[in-house]
């Protein structure tokens, strides 16, 4: 099993996740995250005042999937989280060793 | 014993099958509570009690049923409380029945709660400890020597009214706690029936003070003091009547003592109740406006309830006080009151006036006044419609928030709806689910209440443009309008939007508030969610995505006035939409619409073409 880790832009979510769905994954978790990479933040200038905004708005994509799988889920959300601009983001794929569903205790490949 | 607790038990389920159809939450509550008695009387009888009472005559002992149970207020899980008081030391026999006779109790699954105590230990636990008092408060008699209980009754009560100074500041103290607790946001979207604010509680909280300092064994009695004269005890009784009703049928779903009403729950209690869905209401909503109704109600009645019975315990010298500020009013306790006389129905426009002046000084209204206005706005509100400035003063309080809690008063008089009829479609009017926890009426006087946060720099630690955007505004009286109303084609179906601007013409027609002005209001109104979809569906560093946006919104003002609406609108929402990340994503909208718009100038000035929408 392979857990891929991604951080896009906030508008490519439904998109993102759309296409993720028709792999035949289940689940997905999302969370707000906020972070920089090489674009470093971004500064407003408002009537002479500056806001700067260190940590840009983010949306991290958590997904758990078979082994075999893998790859095509890494291809479609970079397919899909793709606009070519500074900020796209990143993708990371890491090993699961295990898989627990709580309510049935069904395990590994079963479980996701 | 075992038959005792079949045959109540079977009692039970055929009380409930009845009162869950047919019948009042109240008279199910005494129906359920007249059934406890005689099953506690037969199971102490079975146990050998009646034989002790023969042989010696008056035993010096009785059975009493305490808090809600002792106010005949049992709902279908409620604790059953009791208490054996006794004297001097219980006999070995009487040890063996008490248990005999209660065990059952537990056999049938009720909560019971039980003590053993002599009158100055139960006093003495009941000064210790304010929950004890007030379940001893509301104690009755069940069985055994009722002239003893008169006499622990006795000695209890003269104990009271010995200490009853002492005592204020723990009652005020246990409905601050209360308040503390229970107003957070949480709770409107599943609001405690019992302990939450408007819950049952705050009507104990009544009675115990009316008991306690104006000696009223039933809280109507309360009525003989001139300033209660009119208190809407038969509107409260109804809606007492109807929380219990909505508890039993929740105590029945979950299957436990459960008071808090939980989302999970209201669907299947409001088809329980006969609420249907309608074409633009659903039916859990419906509930939940009726609830929010009544807690309203209690709420209120309470706060009054409240301010009078401490202006009659702790009376000022009014010399001391007085602060005239107008011929007409003068401030007596920080509230605005009459200087002399009552409230006359014939210029009722007196009570705009009397809120102007609140709401300038940032003060309240006093209770007595605040009640008479209510009466004179329900019978003569057309007359005061029609009254002269009537409606100029109205729109100067809304436009000119000094005191946010000026407007949800006004709300709370009927004044709002009022003048604003259109406001009555959105009075309590819930919205199913976790992402919105207020009803639409309250939402839009919070959103309101924050734009007047943001004028005052309340935000400014966090967000400091809000305030700076707000003071660049030309018409903030324009923001303020369509901020109170943003929401108010709510509860007719899909597009709330677009069918709120549309309502704008005919509600500031009548306020003779200028063309451009409603123009404005309308559009930010049709358009109030436009920058936060932008803001979280659109491509941010697209320039497409901001010219568009300058695009549809192409004067600056407007756009100032849309940002702020939108911020407004989402921090008073629910804590699920107000959060950093979304505040972020949406100030980066406004901000590239803002430069956007610069830079679509300076192409047009530069003599590009800009294909803005292709």
């Amino acid at each position: 099993m392979k857990k891929i880790e991604a951080i896009i832009k906030p508008f490519k979510l439904d998109d993102v996740k759309d296409a993720v769905l028709k792999l035949g994954v289940s689940g997905i978790t999302i969370t707000e995250v906020k972070g920089f990479g090489r674009q470093k933040g971004h500064k407003e200038i408002y009537r002479g005042a500056e806001y700067v905004v260190d940590f840009l708005p983010k949306i991290k994509l958590e997904v758990v999937v078979a082994t075999d799988i893998a790859p095509r889920v890494v291809e479609v959300i970079k397919e899909h989280a793709h606009t070519g601009e500074i900020g796209d983001g990143k993708i990371f794929v890491m090993s699961v060793e295990k898989a627990v569903r709580i309510r049935t205790g069904e395990e590994d490949r079963d479980a996701i | 014993m075992q038959d005792r607790v079949r045959e109540f038990l079977n009692s039970r389920e055929s009380l409930t099958k009845t009162y869950l159809t047919q019948g009042s939450g109240l008279e199910a509550a005494h129906a359920y509570s007249n059934l406890m008695d005689r099953f506690v009387r037969a199971l102490f009888l079975e146990a050998g009690f009646r034989e002790r009472i023969k042989e010696s005559g008056q035993e010096p002992l009785a059975v009493v049923a305490l808090g809600g149970y002792g106010r005949r207020e049992l709902c279908f899980h409620s604790d059953v409380d009791l208490l054996v008081i006794h004297q001097g030391r219980l006999s070995a026999e009487m040890n063996e029945i008490i248990p005999r006779a209660i065990y059952p109790l537990w056999d049938a699954k009720l909560e019971v709660g039980h003590s053993i105590l002599t009158v100055p230990e139960s006093i003495r636990l009941a000064f210790n400890d304010f929950r004890v008092l007030t379940a001893l408060i509301d104690s009755r008699f069940l069985l055994g020597s009722r002239s003893f209980y008169r006499l622990f009754r006795e000695a209890f009560w003269s104990r009271i009214y010995r200490e009853k100074s002492s005592l204020l500041e723990r009652f005020l103290i246990y409905q601050q706690e209360r308040e503390d607790k229970y107003h957070s946001e949480a709770y409107f979207v599943e609001p405690d029936i019992k302990d939450g604010l408007g819950g049952l509680r705050d009507l104990h909280f009544m009675a115990w003070m009316a008991r306690v300092y104006f000696r009223c064994k039933r809280f109507s009695e309360i009525r003989r003091f001139a300033v209660f004269s009119h208190f809407e005890f038969n509107k409260l009784a109804h809606s007492r009547s109807f929380l219990l009703k909505v508890r039993n049928h929740h105590h029945l779903l979950a299957n436990r003592k459960e008071d808090r009403l939980l989302l999970a729950c209201q669907k299947k209690i409001s088809q329980d109740l006969g609420y249907k869905d309608g074409p633009y209401i659903e039916g859990p909503e419906k509930l939940m406006r009726d609830l929010y109704l009544h807690m309203n109600r209690i709420r209120y009645g309470h706060d009054e309830f409240k301010v009078k019975a401490l202006d009659l315990i702790h009376p000022l010298p009014p010399e001391l006080v007085q602060d005239q500020i107008t011929p007409e009013f003068q401030v007596i306790k920080g509230n605005v009151v009459l200087k002399e006389g009552a409230l006359s129905e014939k210029d009722p426009s007196v009570i705009l006036r009397a809120l102007k002046e609140a709401n300038q000084r940032g003060l309240f209204l006093g209770s007595g006044f605040i009640w008479e206005s209510k009466g004179i706005i329900a019978k003569k509100g057309k007359d005061l419609l029609k009254s002269l400035g009537a409606r100029e003063l109205f729109l100067k309080i809304l436009l000119e928030p000094e005191n946010p809690k000026i407007i949800r008063l006004m709300l709370e008089m009927g004044l709002l709806t009022l003048f604003i009829p259109e406001f009555k479609r959105i009075r309590n009017l819930a919205e199913f689910g976790f992402y919105h926890v207020r009803t639409v009426d309250l939402h839009s006087l919070k959103a309101l209440d924050v734009l007047y946060r943001i004028s005052r720099g309340a935000y400014d630690e966090q967000w400091p443009l809000f305030k700076n955007v707000f003071r660049d505004l030309e018409h903030p009286d324009w923001l303020f309008l369509a901020t109170l109303l943003h929401d108010i084609g709510k509860g007719h179906g899909k597009d709330h939007s677009k069918k709120g601007a549309e309502l704008i013409p005919g509600i500031l027609n009548r306020f003779g508030i200028g063309k451009k002005a409603m123009e404005v209001v309308s559009f930010l109104i049709a358009q109030h969610l436009f920058l936060v979809n932008i803001s979280q569906h659109r491509d941010l560093g697209d320039e497409k995505t901001s010219v568009q946006a300058a695009q549809l919104i192409q004067d600056k003002d407007v756009l100032r006035m849309s940002f702020l609406l939108s911020v407004a609108d989402s921090f008073s929402t629910g804590p699920m939409v107000r959060n950093e990340w979304k505040t972020i994503l949406h100030r980066i909208a406004f901000y590239q619409s803002l430069q956007s718009k610069y830079s679509l100038l300076f192409c047009f000035m530069q003599g590009l073409q800009f294909n803005v929408l292709q």
